[in-house]
Parts: structure tokens; sequence; C-alpha cells
């Protein structure tokens, strides 16, 4: 007879540093059940910024949501009001948020995947790639001022520009990294311990992953078409060279592998970016309050983010309501956990990538 | 965005013959507090496809109770929690507590809390 274990992982364990709790029912190490609780530390975001924040002010209170994300927090905020209120957003501003949102995108999955190789037992990798990861933060910091918590992205543009000294650290600092990622690369695609043994664990067929409306590199890894990137017309993607990354497997070394090759690409959209960027102003007048309903959707690290706003031509906003890519991805989650062993828990975990922070928001 | 409007007794059949998985990816749900009552909003996005997103809503009084979408989109449930919790509706088969503690403060972002 087999025996029946109920085992809890978290809200605080050493494989899952944040808060959230998973309950996993068990028959001797095959996971038959799992529970979610997402609700530890809710911080009423969308309540201060509709009651204690003008709509002028949020761009700084939502890029505090996730310090992974913080810069598609406050242009998915700021490109809905900018519907509402009726600004022209000069070119090189739009260029230089998508540069932003791109380098944002290299430290997010560099976390993703040194939380993975730590996972596996491989601590100097971990090293290397956090190491690598400082990098990118740097550049970060030349762009605009913040390793974290950007407060680059205003209404009406961007709070400061690059010039051709900024820019060259930037091509520089890729130059660098690029062949120390595809050192990464070749790890991740070839370590028996570090990822073949990964192959068929933790998977999720196509099918399940549109029924369960997965996202980002959790969805493409399953062979899902679905990149925010390809399917709106806000930020310049169409002119930049972006090429949607997708993979079949659906497991946890079809998902690492998506994330390497979104890098690459990201690599080549950022040094494009710079090749191309526009000249002209970064800042445009806002007049006005915002009237009338709007919503974005914008491509994080971990999927589709998205934003809606309502304004009734007042200072405070009436309604903001965002919607963000782990808390559509639970449901998944919670799939693919079936019928795994509970062993495998820590790197299907660590696979997910998921932010906690972005979810009680 | 094209917004169409619906009511709560029809929304499930016009969900049915509109939702297909294959075709629209169920973005998440939204409750706006109009004052008389609630606007409840279900985002859908096409894939594959261009700034191509649906909104269906409909209006319905504070006390009255509205259909789970989650028997058609099982991943619904989460969004419909936290509508629950913040704004104190009530979605048939849905439990309050999923995001609030019963000592944090009730529907939040319901007018006059």
């Amino acid at each position: 007879m087999r025996k029946s274990i109920s085992i809890p992982l978290g809200s605080q364990h050493i494989a899952l540093l944040e808060p959230v709790r998973f309950r996993f029912e068990t028959q001797n190490e095959t996971i038959t059940n799992v529970e979610a609780d997402v609700g530890y530390v809710h911080r009423g975001v969308e309540r201060a910024c509709t009651s204690h924040f003008e709509f002028k002010q949020v761009p700084t209170v939502v890029a505090r949501v996730c310090g992974l994300c913080a810069i598609t927090h406050s242009l998915s905020y700021t490109l809905a009001v900018e519907q509402i209120i009726s600004v022209e957003i000069s070119s090189r501003a739009q260029y230089l948020r998508t540069l932003m949102v791109e380098l944002d995108r290299l430290h997010s999955h560099l976390l993703c995947l040194a939380h993975t190789a730590e996972n596996a037992g491989f601590e100097a990798l971990f090293m290397q790639i956090m190491g690598e990861r400082e990098l990118i933060m740097g550049l970060q910091e030349q762009i605009t001022g913040n390793r974290v918590q950007f407060d680059f992205v205003t209404i009406g543009g961007v709070n400061r520009d690059i010039d051709s000294q900024i820019a060259k650290t930037i091509l520089d600092g890729l130059e660098t990294f690029e062949p120390r990622l595809e050192e990464i690369r070749e790890l991740f695609e070839n370590n028996w311990s570090l990822s073949l043994k990964y192959k068929g664990v933790g998977a999720i067929s196509k099918e399940n992953a549109a029924k369960l409306n997965a996202l980002g590199p959790l969805a493409r890894a399953a062979g899902l078409r679905t990149d925010v990137r390809a399917e709106q017309s806000v930020l310049p993607y169409s002119e930049i060279g972006f090429e949607m990354v997708v993979a079949q497997g659906g497991d946890i070394y079809a998902r690492n592998h998506v994330r390497l090759l979104e890098m690459h690409q990201s690599i080549k959209m950022v040094r494009n970016i710079l090749e191309a960027l526009p000249e002209g102003e970064i800042l445009s007048k806002v007049r006005g309050k915002p009237e009338g309903e709007a919503l974005i959707r914008l491509e994080a690290p971990r999927g589709e983010l998205f934003y809606y706003v309502k304004g009734n031509k007042s200072t405070t906003l009436e309604r903001m309501r965002i919607k963000t890519p782990t808390f559509s991805g639970i449901p998944a989650m919670v799939e693919i956990f079936k019928g795994q062993e509970y062993g495998d828990v820590p790197a299907i975990l660590a696979s997910f990538d998921p932010c906690m922070s972005c979810t009680a928001k | 965005m094209q917004k169409i409007e619906t009511s709560p007794a029809n929304f499930m059949a016009d969900m049915e013959q509109f939702y297909d998985v294959s075709i629209w990816h169920f973005i998440t749900i939204n409750c706006l507090d109009t004052g008389e009552g609630f606007e409840v909003q279900y985002f859908f996005a096409k894939y594959d496809s261009f700034d191509e997103v649906v909104c269906y809503f409909f209006y319905s009084p504070y006390e009255a109770s509205i259909p789970s979408i989650a028997p058609l989109i099982p991943s619904a449930y989460l969004g419909e929690g936290e509508m629950v919790d913040m704004f104190g509706i009530q979605i048939d088969g849905i439990e309050k507590g999923m995001f609030l503690d019963a000592d944090s403060l009730q529907t939040p972002l319901r007018r006059g809390s």
C-alpha cells in the first residue's frame, strides 16, 4: 500500500525565498495534488494608487511593485495613461524605454538561471551568473542612475537621456557579456546534472498551457506562440528585429533554453536600438488629466503584464488594475507539479521563475 | 479594445459561444464600483494578432451573485478570488480569503471602505 503524506512548502522555505505556500499531497514520492496559497503580503498598491497618489506620481509607486521588472511596471502604467491624456511621445523616448525593458529582461533571466544552477548544486556557477547579472545592472545604472527600482519612465517620455559615451559603455558591456553568455548556454544545454537530467521533468503540454493561460517562457517552452512583443504596436519591436523564441517539450530544460535564446535576442535588439536611436526630445509636455479607460499589455520577463486604468478628469485615478505574469501562471504551475517527484520540486519551482512580489501587489 | 456588453444572465452562454481556447488568451477579470453596483469586465487577447483585445462586461447590483467563469476557463478562479476579496462581489463557488486575511481591511477597493 502506498503511503500518503501532506508536505507544506513555504511560506518561508530555502528553495523558495518568497511568501507563497504550496501544500503537496504525495503518495510515496509522487505528487498527487497541490494547493497554492498566495495571500501572504498583499500590499494594497491598487488602492494606494487610486486614493493616496496623484496619477503623475503613480509611475514611481508601481516601479516598487517588483524589483526585477520595475521598468515594465512603470512603463505599462505610463503607456496606459498616455492613451487617455493625449500626449505625443517622441520616438527617441520610446526607443529608450524599449532599451531598458530588454536590459531588464537580461538581468531577470540571469537571476532565474542562477537559481537553477544553485538548486542543481552548482554554487560556483550561481556566483558566476550573478556576477554577469551585476554587469547588466551596472549598465542600467549608467542609463537611469539606479541599479534597481528605476524611476526612468515618466508620463510623457523618460527622465534621462543617454549620450554617445553611455551608448559606447552599453555596447562594450554587451561585447564582454555575450561570449560569457555563450559559455553559460553551453553548460545549460550540455551538462547532465544542470540541464539534461531535467528533460521531461516539470513538463506541460501545449494544449494544457493554452487551457491554463500560461504565459511567457513557461508557455513558449511548451510550443505556444504567445509573446506580447509580437502582439502590440506601442513599442517599436517591429523596427528593432524582434523574433519570437518558441521551443518544444514544455519542461525545465525547454524553459531555460527559451530564456537563454531570448537573452541573445535582447542583446541583438539593444544593439539595434542604439544603432537606430532617433534624435529628438525625451520628454513631452503633459497637459490635462486622464479621462476614460485604457489598457496596456507588455511582455515582462515572466510574461504578459496587464494594466487597466480609468480616469474621470481628476488628479487621482478612479481605478487601476494590475495583472502580473506570475499571478496568471499559478494554475499552470499547480498542474505541472501533479505527477512529479517531490525531490524535483525546487528545480521545477526555480524554472517557473516566480515573482511573488508582483503577485502580492 | 472592443467592448461588448452582456448581462449576468446571458454571460455564460455568450462566453461558451465566444471562447475558443486555441484563438483567445484570457487575460484577466476586472471590477469597477460604479456607485450603484459593479461593472465586471473580462479581457481576452487574440493569439498571433496585433492589438486585438476584446472586453466582455456587464453590470451587477451589489447584492447579486454572478456566475463563475472558472468551469469554462479554469485559470480564472484566481482573478475571481481577487475580485471577491477586493470588492466584496459574490461569485458562485468562490470563497473569501484567497488574498486578504480576516484581520485585513475588507473589500478595500469598494467605495467608502
